[in-house]
């Protein structure tokens, strides 16, 4: 490297000095990225590079051929090319550390959840309503029970039982009380609850005399839905308060009466 | 067999049979059906009034019951009347709501 060069080799170098430097500092960008490859020039001293320089002379004012151009524009081609080269590894690493970054929690999960198969069934109620038939032995609670099982395996609600709460007191209802429907044909359980599926049911609930004695009593009421599982229960409650003109209005008017409710039970509900 | 072991077992089964009793004949309802309009069927009347006309869509059905409510204006004619395989006949109509 350190040996003297003939003169065109001189020459060629005072021409391209600022594609040499130009590649030095691509060669920058290269070391930020922590590639220790260093350009083939990279150790030489700059006062070697100087003593390379031609000296200005008469001859040097002329303009440059065509050739010389061509090459000039030769080498600016090549360190374009390496320099976009450069920005597309940049950025390949970063995507590639950004690709990883997902993958390997996201492969963790999917290793998690082939291992532990287990069903992850709720039941939900949201809205109730109540209508009274003057001449029909019972008011109807009617709403719509949403069945869901977000687990990663099938699942089944083996039985329903349900109980009334009002104040102070306590009634079971039974199965033949409490059905479960859907596009109005009644749903037999054990009912199936595939996993990622997401269920729909209409539920009405016919109360007997004791029942129906306990709704017809003004304060706050609870209905209670159980379900048992194959493994554990499911249960969802539905509160509605009730005073003294809405027993009247339910219980013992003469007209048909209907009467929605949107109340979730709260703490100290019962 | 003393007196303290026949009431209990006595108790059993009387509360067995009424269980089985209540059961056979508790009459359930299906969801009530409120008319759209547009919507007709033919059932027995339940209750009927200027504002409201309720019918049973199930007369023969003992168990699960399903009845339907229309409001004023619905329009009402008579129907054929139904036989039940227990032997009973209901009169019935048919109601449109309006």
């Amino acid at each position: 490297m350190g040996r003297r060069q003939p003169a065109a080799a001189k020459g060629f170098v005072s021409r391209h000095i600022p594609s040499r430097l130009g590649k030095v500092r691509a060669t920058q960008s290269w070391r930020r990225l922590g590639d220790l490859r260093v350009p083939e020039r990279w150790d030489v001293p700059m006062s070697k590079l100087l003593s390379s320089v031609e000296m200005p002379s008469p001859s040097m004012g002329k303009e440059p051929s065509v050739e010389d151009r061509l090459a000039k524009l030769r080498s600016d081609l090549d360190y374009l090319s390496a320099e976009s080269k450069n920005w597309i590894k940049t950025w390949g690493v970063y995507l590639g550390i950004l690709g990883a970054l997902v993958a390997i929690p996201k492969g963790a999960l999917d290793l998690v959840t082939q291992l532990w198969l287990r069903p992850e069934t709720s039941v939900m109620i949201k809205t109730g309503k109540i209508t009274h038939v003057p001449t029909l032995a019972s008011e109807i609670v009617e709403f719509p029970i949403v069945v869901m099982n977000l687990g990663n395996r099938d699942d089944a609600l083996l039985g329903r039982s349900a109980k009334l709460m009002g104040p102070g007191e306590s009634v079971d209802l039974s199965e033949a009380e409490f059905g479960l429907f859907e596009n109005g044909q009644k749903i037999e359980v054990p009912l199936l609850v595939s996993k990622a599926t997401l269920q729909a049911y209409d539920v009405s609930v016919t109360f007997n005399p004791k029942a129906r004695q306990l709704a017809a009593t003004p304060g706050m009421h609870k209905l209670e839905l159980l379900f048992p599982g194959v493994n554990r229960s499911y249960s969802s409650a539905f509160c509605f308060a009730l005073n003294k003109s809405d027993v009247e209005d339910l219980f013992e008017s003469d007209q048909v009466k209907t009467k929605n409710f949107d109340l979730k039970c709260a703490k100290g509900n019962l | 067999m003393n007196c303290l072991t026949t009431i209990p077992i006595l108790a059993v089964l009387v509360g067995s049979v009424a269980f089985a009793f209540h059961g056979a004949h508790f009459q359930a309802y299906k969801p009530p059906i409120e008319a759209k309009p547009g919507y007709v069927t033919t059932g027995t009347v339940v209750q009927q009034n200027a504002q409201t006309l309720v019918l049973d869509t199930t007369p023969c059905e003992h168990s699960e019951k399903q009845i339907v409510i229309f409001h004023s204006p619905f329009g009402a004619k008579d129907a054929e009347p139904i036989s039940c395989p227990d032997g009973k006949t209901f009169r019935r109509i048919t109601a449109n709501q309006g």
